[in-house]
């Protein structure tokens, strides 16, 4: 007992993180069915749907995060379950691209409360996505180095949006590639060799706004720790 | 005896880096918005490049308050008014999220993809400003007063926010409103609290519980690098119950 709470102690922002995550996941299904109720129309009913397939990577990436301290462990599953990992990872951001329904859903619900729907859904959504993001970064840094690990964010944060304009506009989506591989590689392989202004500049412009949440979520995290050298330094002055 | 300090920008450089990383996407927000009006030559939107001006009005009171309040003497001469003024432009920063709603009224040649990217930019540069700010101004609070009246202040603005951000959307104030003409306000603001329609305590709610969630989980995200650090340095930080 007393090992569990020292281990509930000792991983209680992990285990906060989880919690919020799914406290807001609750919240969103809550508000669709209070739309659906209130409408009575299912509009954005796939929200849920999206939000469950974001949930996927983070899954993933928290398990491989808890199971790979573990050294033995690390080289069998590794290989494998970052490419679940990175196969419906586009999941998470692809929500943000949900927001063009605002332009198209009727119904006697207002406008305000559509609104706040769908930013729920898609922070939800992307901070799923950021966390697991980090979680993997942890694991390859530990592994391989600093450099890598950043390399490996620049890496996702570029597949990633290729994903998000996979399937949004050329409505593939994670499960395709387990079902009906050869058909989606030749489809793609055919984009990358012909690209479209339009592919060129969604990618271009989600990589970069996905990086940018990334890095100041990253450098916010190390205010904390200079704030607590700041308190080193600066306590005898102050107190 | 501590180590002979590193320089300035060394010790700083994570809040050196999130001050550049804020005006960059501000930056890249301002060309996407000039892209847009070159291609489409409409001026629709502009409404966001002021709101983003004015979402930065809270983020830079409090990072001068913030670099103000090491020094005590100062502290309680500024802290009434710097609140105070940053409190009542604190709601922009969040408010630029509610401008997303101007995706149902758009017709221009611009693709729909573009706007949605062009907003999401601005709302997540707002929200974050928004954000960044509040987590200086909680520092501020929970290191002169305490743990608790720092979180209960987090629990306060985010209601406030909600509630001023539900005055500049649906009764069509600003901020400039509150020094400019302050009775008139203070009076509709009065009608409001007397007697509260349906929508305004529907609105408030969601959206204070929303910004909740998500100050609650950067600030979660952000001690998870701590107890990182913690686990993988061999020799332990101390834990301070701070």
């Amino acid at each position: 007992m007393k090992i569990l709470l020292e281990r509930f102690a000792h991983n209680k922002y992990r285990l906060t993180v989880f919690g919020l995550l799914a406290g807001a996941s609750v919240i969103c299904v809550g508000l669709v069915r209070f739309r659906a109720s209130m409408a009575g129309s299912m509009d954005y009913a796939f929200l849920v749907w999206n939000l469950f397939l974001a949930w996927i990577p983070f899954g993933i990436a928290y398990i491989i995060y808890i199971t790979s301290i573990g050294r033995r462990w690390l080289y069998f599953i590794v290989p494998v379950s970052a490419l679940l990992w990175l196969i419906f990872f586009p999941n998470a951001p692809y929500i943000l691209t949900d927001l063009q329904q605002l332009s198209k859903a009727g119904g006697d619900v207002p406008d305000w409360y559509d609104v706040i729907l769908l930013i729920w859904f898609v922070f939800t959504g992307l901070f799923l996505g950021m966390v697991s993001l980090f979680l993997m970064q942890e694991i390859v840094r530990r592994e391989f180095g600093r450099w890598f690990g950043w390399g490996f964010v620049l890496a996702v944060a570029g597949l990633t949006s290729i994903g998000v304009y996979m399937g949004r506009f050329l409505r593939w989506n994670s499960w395709d590639i387990l079902r009906n591989f050869s058909g989606m590689a030749q489809f793609t392989l055919y984009y990358i060799l012909h690209p479209t202004d339009r592919s060129l500049i969604f990618a271009s412009l989600f990589t970069s706004f996905f990086l940018f949440v990334y890095l100041i979520l990253y450098a916010f995290g190390h205010l904390l720790l200079e704030r607590r050298s700041d308190q080193k330094t600066l306590e005898p002055t102050i107190k | 005896m501590r180590s002979p300090s590193p320089s300035f920008l060394v010790r700083n450089r994570h809040k050196i880096a999130i001050f550049a990383l804020l005006s960059g996407a501000s930056l890249f927000c301002g060309f996407l918005f000039v892209a847009r009006m070159a291609y489409s030559d409409s001026q629709q939107y502009r409404g966001l490049v002021w709101n983003l001006f004015l979402a930065w009005i809270p983020f830079a009171l409090a990072y001068v308050f913030y670099a103000l309040s090491w020094k005590r003497a100062w502290l309680f001469f500024s802290i009434p008014t710097f609140a105070l003024l940053w409190l009542i432009f604190f709601p922009n920063a969040p408010y630029i999220l509610t401008d997303l709603q101007y995706l149902n009224s758009v017709v221009t040649p611009v693709p729909l993809w573009f706007d949605i990217i062009l907003l999401v930019w601005f709302s997540w540069t707002g929200m974050l400003l928004g954000l960044v700010s509040l987590y200086l101004m909680h520092e501020i609070v929970q290191r002169n007063f305490g743990r608790w009246p720092g979180w209960i202040f987090v629990l306060i603005v985010s209601g406030l926010s909600s509630a001023g951000i539900y005055v500049g959307r649906f009764m069509r104030w600003n901020s400039w409103d509150a020094l400019e003409n302050p009775t008139e306000l203070a009076m509709d603001i009065l009608g409001l609290v007397i007697d509260p329609s349906l929508r305004l305590l529907a609105f408030t709610t969601l959206f204070a519980v929303f910004f909740l969630f998500v100050y609650l989980i950067l600030y979660t995200f952000a001690h998870l690098f701590h107890e990182q650090l913690e686990q993988t340095s061999p020799n332990k930080i101390s834990r301070k119950p701070s």
